[in-house]
């Protein structure tokens, strides 16, 4: 069964990485996110195929798809949808808005209000809007990709850690590498191919793989670990604040994900060292001023496996 | 009551376990001393240990400060009521013990404690001075051990430490503390001679032979089965009828009890010329003497040689230096025949006097029978004679004898222990003008199959009689040897003087008695070789011992020097354990794969401490590909069982064995 999963997950990764060249190991890792019910935050300049992995996931996956592109102008309504008039039946009628979708690429996040910005982050988190003092829930699997834009600061709203924080885990993509560039430039164009793409799962079997990775066993020893790490972030005079309890979550429930991916039953701490740096790079700040969160994930990569 | 029951039952949980575990190790402490201290001096230790454990109850308060100097005041005076002094063993050792109790009255500080469990340990040695035996020395053990975790106890309050872990700490300490001892027990020079001077306190009495001799008192320690000393023959075993231990030569006869002044004593310092002449071969032997609080040391008679620190007197007796108050052990060369003081006849006064009024009737039979004699040796032999025709028994239980013993027993009862004999026949010696003595010791032993020595126990406690006679000088004659063996009342009687007519009458022992007799050995062997070895390793012991490691010409520099050495190693092992990174204990999966990862650190290839296994060996298998196999199947087992939900039937133990296996 867990073999099935592998496989099944494998020939994902075999399809998206057919489009998306190069990236195996972060098409892996947004998988794993998405296995872990989480959210992705991409960090990167405009131009490696953020939207691409996106779309690819969202293909392959089966899920249904919906980009909104964050502006200073954008407002709530223009993300979760508003109540029109109906005429006919002289009611108001809920429009939805693009987030009723199933894979939601938020491009260019810190470009909108912090207003427009927390309506995102609240559907992420509570899986469901309030418009018009009515609930609605969310489709399932719900799973948003935002990107952001590291290189122009000038008229943006950076995410506040506390909002950085829902992220599950944050990639950067980065250039591809000579092999990978030089088959894009000769390949065919990456639209058509996407257009061309047939689904390998639909969304239930995607739920049914979500549910597995949430069954895949952490051992005592592995908590063990997890916890030192946890303990080094809140003690160590290095750090700014320590890992907050989510994001202790967040990196279980990735090392599960990537667990499964991997064929396991169990979780290793080979998996937790895995996302370790994708998971905890944009929740931590250093307590020196000029301080470099890659060596504060240094340092918990240094924490002995116990 | 019942409401008292609970109140004492919630005071008693709220009690700091650490006072118990003290309490408790000081009262195991005390007891053997409760024998040997003056009720005086108990009681009131026992009271205050008591008083304690109320004020831990929450009971009674703690005496307030002039009450604590009125009681320490009346504890010396105590102590000098019991004692007349406060020095020496017995007084200073109660001096301590009442002392300690009291401290217990201001005991509230981390330093009070610390002083009362300190002295608490040296309660503990000086139970050492009164016995040394080895159920004594596993006893003190325990107290030691209950102790030490008053003292974790005490160093580690918080509530949630359980009190299982203290006594855990504790046993690992004297664990570790095991081998210190060991070395220094080894290693630390002996000086010939004791250390220190036991105080030499009057009081204490010792069993066994005494002083002087008088109807009765040999008879009765023939029911002491206390072991009075162990020989050890360096060659062959000479026949038990011929092993008379001599003891004491008594010379002064006051109509009842033979004892021997001080007079002659007093020169026992002085070096005697002894007409001596060896015949036959001498026997080596190793004497271990039990302390018996007197002087005198024993010797197969007729020793050759004093032991060190002793003296031979001019009865040959063998006087020591000290009272024999520990263990004491001497090896010496004995002839079983020999000619001693031929050439001059001995002082009359002292051996041919008897009190003018004793022993009429004997007095008559001996001028009648020496007139019938040729010589002097043909009396001895009439008397002898004499003794074997009438009806005379060897009896332990003699008839009182009033007035005049020695009459009394050879003409009306005629029954008597082996002083009845030694007495009546030195004095029919003396009354015909024979120079005689009466000589106590112990007569013959018992061989212990299971460790080739002999016990010579209380039981074996005897009497005989020496004379002189000319051109044979002194003359060994046990005059009980010739009583007939039918008139031997007790069975064990006629073992020791008559061992070759008990062998032919002698019952098969059942099982049980048989088995009962070989426990009483093997348990008597144990006993011996922890007063070989323990108790009794000297310098000479220490010496040997080395020799036997091949360290040879040992002086007690290099032997320091060695000790210093071999502490430094012991601790250094001790300390290298601690310092290195364990696993949790119980975690057995943990400590597998951490011996596998040391081994593979002693080739260069160690691991990480942030290195998975995975990682780890993905690393080293490049390095080691032919070990590829093990470490991949190690590492495989060892993932599985400390990762995963369900872990394979004996997958420990095949890890273990795996683990064992390896060797990069």
């Amino acid at each position: 069964m867990k073999n099935h999963a592998k496989e099944s997950l494998d020939t994902v990764v075999a399809a998206a990485g057919r489009i998306v060249l190069g990236k195996e190991k972060e098409i892996r890792l947004a998988l794993a996110c998405l296995l872990a019910r989480g959210h992705l935050l991409i960090e990167d300049l405009p131009g490696v195929g953020k939207t691409t992995l996106a779309h690819t996931l969202a293909r392959v996956l089966g899920l249904q798809y919906q980009r909104i592109q964050f502006t200073s102008d954008l407002l709530p309504a223009d993300i979760l949808g508003v109540a029109v008039f109906d005429q006919d039946s002289g009611r108001f009628r809920f429009q939805p808005g693009p987030i009723f979708a199933q894979l939601i690429l938020a491009d260019e996040v810190n470009r909108a209000t912090p207003k427009a910005q927390s309506a995102l982050l609240e559907a992420m988190e509570e899986q469901q809007v309030s418009v018009e003092g009515e609930t609605r829930p969310l489709p399932e699997p719900f799973f948003v990709i935002a990107t952001q834009n590291p290189a122009s600061q000038i008229g943006t709203f950076p995410l506040p850690e506390s909002q950085l924080d829902r992220f599950t885990m944050r990639l950067s993509l980065g250039y591809p590498d000579l092999h990978a560039e030089r088959q894009l430039l000769a390949g065919e164009d990456r639209r058509d191919l996407l257009h061309g793409l047939a689904p390998v799962l639909d969304g239930a079997q995607l739920q049914a793989l979500q549910a597995e990775a949430g069954r895949v066993h952490a051992a005592d020893a592995l908590l063990d670990y997890l916890q030192a790490l946890l303990a080094l972030s809140r003690q160590s005079p290095h750090f700014a604040h320590g890992l907050s309890p989510r994001a202790g979550l967040s990196l279980l429930h990735s090392a599960r994900a990537w667990a499964l991916m991997a064929g396991r039953d169990h979780v290793l701490p080979e998996d937790l060292q895995t996302v370790l740096p994708h998971v905890v790079g944009h929740r931590l700040q250093a307590a020196e001023a000029g301080g470099d969160a890659q060596r504060l994930v240094a340092l918990l990569q240094a924490v002995p496996i116990p | 009551m019942e409401r008292l029951r609970q109140a004492l039952a919630w005071r008693w949980r709220q009690v700091n376990r650490a006072q118990l575990w003290l309490l408790a190790g000081l009262a195991l402490a005390l007891l053997p001393h409760v024998g040997r201290l003056p009720w005086l001096l108990i009681l009131p230790a026992a009271l205050l240990l008591g008083w304690r454990l109320g004020v831990e109850l929450k009971l009674v308060r703690l005496p307030p400060r002039p009450l604590r100097w009125l009681l320490v005041g009346l504890a010396v005076a105590a102590t000098w009521v019991s004692y007349q002094t406060l020095l020496g063993r017995e007084a200073g050792v109660a001096l301590l013990v009442t002392m300690l109790c009291l401290k217990l009255m201001e005991m509230d500080r981390p330093r009070d404690v610390a002083i009362v469990i300190g002295l608490s340990y040296f309660v503990v040695i000086t139970v050492f001075l009164f016995d040394q035996s080895l159920l004594m020395g596993a006893y003190m053990l325990l107290v030691v051990a209950l102790l030490t975790t008053a003292l974790t106890a005490f160093s580690r309050p918080e509530a949630s430490v359980p009190q299982r872990a203290n006594l855990r700490l504790a046993t690992t300490l004297l664990a570790q503390a095991a081998p210190l001892a060991l070395l220094l027990f080894v290693l630390f020079p002996r000086i010939p001679g004791p250390l220190w001077h036991l105080p030499s306190d009057a009081t204490s009495v010792g069993t066994g032979l005494s002083e002087t001799m008088s109807p009765g008192n040999i008879s009765r320690l023939s029911d002491n089965d206390a072991v009075a000393f162990r020989v050890r023959f360096a060659g062959d075993t000479p026949p038990r009828d011929r092993l008379y231990w001599r003891g004491l030569a008594l010379t002064h006869f006051d109509g009842r009890t033979w004892h021997n002044p001080n007079e002659t004593r007093r020169d026992a310092g002085a070096a005697h010329s002894f007409d001596f002449t060896a015949i036959g071969e001498p026997l080596r032997y190793t004497l271990t003497l039990e302390p018996h609080q007197r002087r005198w040391l024993f010797a197969l008679d007729m020793p050759a040689s004093a032991p060190p620190r002793s003296t031979v007197s001019a009865d040959v007796e063998i006087i020591a230096r000290d009272s024999v108050k520990t263990l004491r052990q001497y090896t010496l060369l004995s002839y079983l025949d020999y000619r001693l003081g031929a050439g001059r006849a001995p002082r009359q006064f002292t051996y041919l006097r008897l009190p003018p009024a004793i022993a009429p009737r004997a007095r008559i039979l001996a001028r009648q029978l020496r007139a019938e004699s040729r010589d002097d040796a043909d009396y001895v032999q009439r008397v002898l004679d004499y003794i074997r025709q009438q009806p005379f028994y060897y009896t332990r239980e003699p008839p009182l004898l009033l007035d005049d013993p020695v009459d009394e027993f050879l003409f009306d009862s005629r029954r008597g222990f082996c002083e009845h004999y030694a007495s009546a026949f030195t004095v029919l010696m003396r009354a015909a003008g024979l120079p005689a003595r009466v000589m106590t010791g112990y007569l013959g032993g018992e061989d212990n199959p299971l460790g080739d020595y002999f016990i010579v126990r209380q039981s074996d406690a005897h009497a005989w009689s020496e004379v002189w006679l000319r051109k044979r000088g002194w003359v060994r004659i046990d005059p009980t040897a010739v009583i007939p063996p039918e008139r031997v009342e007790s069975r064990e009687d006629l073992e020791r003087i008559a061992p070759a007519y008990a062998a032919l009458t002698r019952e098969a022992p059942d099982w049980a008695k048989r088995l009962w007799r070989k426990a009483g050995y093997g348990w008597d062997r144990v006993n011996n070789a922890w007063n070989q070895w323990v108790v009794g390793y000297d310098q000479g012991k220490q010496l040997a011992f080395l020799k036997g490691l091949g360290l040879k010409g040992f002086d007690w520099q290099r032997m320091l020097g060695l000790l210093f050495v071999g502490l430094g190693l012991v601790v250094a092992i001790i300390a290298l354990q601690l310092f290195r990174r364990r696993p949790p204990p119980g975690n057995a999966v943990g400590e597998a794969y951490a011996r596998f990862c040391r081994k593979l650190a002693r080739r260069g290839l160690a691991r990480k401490p942030a290195e998975g296994a995975r990682d780890y060996a993905a690393r080293i298998i490049p390095r080691r590909p032919e070990l590829a196999t093990q470490i991949r199947h190690i590492t495989r087992l060892y993932q599985r069982l400390r990762y995963a939900p369900s872990t394979p039937r004996d997958g420990l133990r095949h890890l273990q064995q795996a683990v064992r296996r390896f060797r990069p």
